[in-house]
């Protein structure tokens, strides 16, 4: 595990996860687990940039990719099944100091090259390949708006589901 | 530090008498008292999941302490209090007892909901003749699009059906301060009497 992340043991639980970036904690990962209709559902949110003066950007020591593993380390060690991986992502303000819309413009970046929606989502995504990864490639949209006739987007809201086949 | 049992009920009952998502997360920090903003968003994450089901909401604390600013959640709680109404079911019991009348019982959002839950059942036009010259591409994007024009006059309805119920509390405190508001029922004679 990358050492800069820092776990909050105290509050981790089967079915909750928090960590930070030791050297930032605007840089974080938070998880949660629910169950809904029998299915054990994982949401998370992870933030590993954020912007700099003068237009830069400012990265943290962790990937976003290391915060995923070690969360996923985590629910393995708790015994937790999850069932489906669930990706929200919307153009909505999550922080003050701007939108946490990197899976989302991924999205829309990728439904350009892929031939369907659901490869874009599992192939052109970060959230998608950390499930792929998982081997959580059957993916199933509950939402994608606005409705896009040709599939192409551009999409302002999605929640998206990978699960295993 | 978890969710107080007390401080959820509270967030509902706050919410059911028209208290914003804004509101709601001053509340929490009120209760809680002032930590780091990680720390704050964490815990406030943690009460509407278990207040509302709501998985992660996505507003931070610190667009709160920014003036007009504060406003920048609004996006936000459009969408979270349309979830947080369609999962009534889950998080108030005085729905299934019907011991209590709320703004979210108004015919406009009431319909709206019906309205919702079955444009998720119907067979969208069935085995009408138009509806099977559409290719399945078209189909798939008529369904979304009729699913996504209820889920907005959902929204709509609730937005509007909460502004309301928020004016009226402003009329209230109106008379409690102003009690010769000309709006309010006079004792006196008017005009023509």
């Amino acid at each position: 595990m990358n050492p800069y992340i820092r776990e909050w043991s105290s509050t981790n639980t089967g079915t909750g996860y928090y960590a930070d970036d030791l050297t930032n904690p605007d840089f974080f990962i938070e998880a949660s687990i629910a169950t809904i209709k029998s299915e054990k559902i994982l949401t998370f949110i992870v933030r590993t940039i954020k912007p700099g003066p003068g237009g830069t950007v400012i990265r943290g020591k962790v990937k976003g990719s290391e915060f995923f593993e070690a969360m996923w380390e985590h629910f393995v060690a708790m015994g937790t099944t999850i069932d489906v991986i669930q990706g929200e992502w919307s153009d909505r303000v999550i922080f003050n100091f701007g939108k946490l819309t990197a899976n989302l413009d991924a999205f829309n970046r990728a439904l350009l090259i892929h031939s369907t929606r659901e490869d874009a989502a599992s192939n052109g995504t970060p959230t998608g390949r950390y499930a792929k990864k998982k081997l959580y490639t059957k993916v199933h949209f509950a939402k994608a708006e606005p409705p896009s006739q040709t599939g192409t987007g551009p999409y302002t809201d999605v929640v998206v589901q990978f699960r295993r086949p | 530090m978890s969710p107080d049992p007390l401080v959820i009920a509270e967030l509902r009952e706050l919410f059911k008498s028209g208290a914003t998502p804004s509101r709601l997360m001053r509340h929490i920090i009120a209760h809680h008292g002032q930590q780091i903003i990680p720390w704050t968003n964490k815990l406030i994450r943690a009460y509407f999941r278990e207040a509302f089901g709501i998985p992660m909401f996505r507003a931070s604390a610190d667009l709160l302490a920014m003036g007009p600013e504060g406003l920048r959640i609004a996006p936000e709680s459009a969408v979270v209090i349309h979830e947080m109404v369609k999962k009534r079911t889950e998080w108030d019991r005085s729905r299934i007892t019907k011991a209590e009348e709320t703004w979210m019982d108004s015919l406009a959002v009431t319909e709206a909901l019906k309205q919702t839950d079955s444009t998720q059942t119907e067979s969208f036009a069935g085995n009408s003749n138009w509806w099977n010259q559409l290719d399945d591409e078209t189909k798939q994007y008529v369904k979304e699009m009729i699913v996504y024009t209820h889920s907005l006059s959902l929204k709509v309805a609730i937005l509007s059906t909460l502004a309301e119920q928020l004016q009226q509390q402003i009329l209230v405190l109106e008379d409690h301060f102003t009690p010769s508001s000309p709006l309010q029922s006079s004792p006196h004679p008017s005009c023509g009497e």
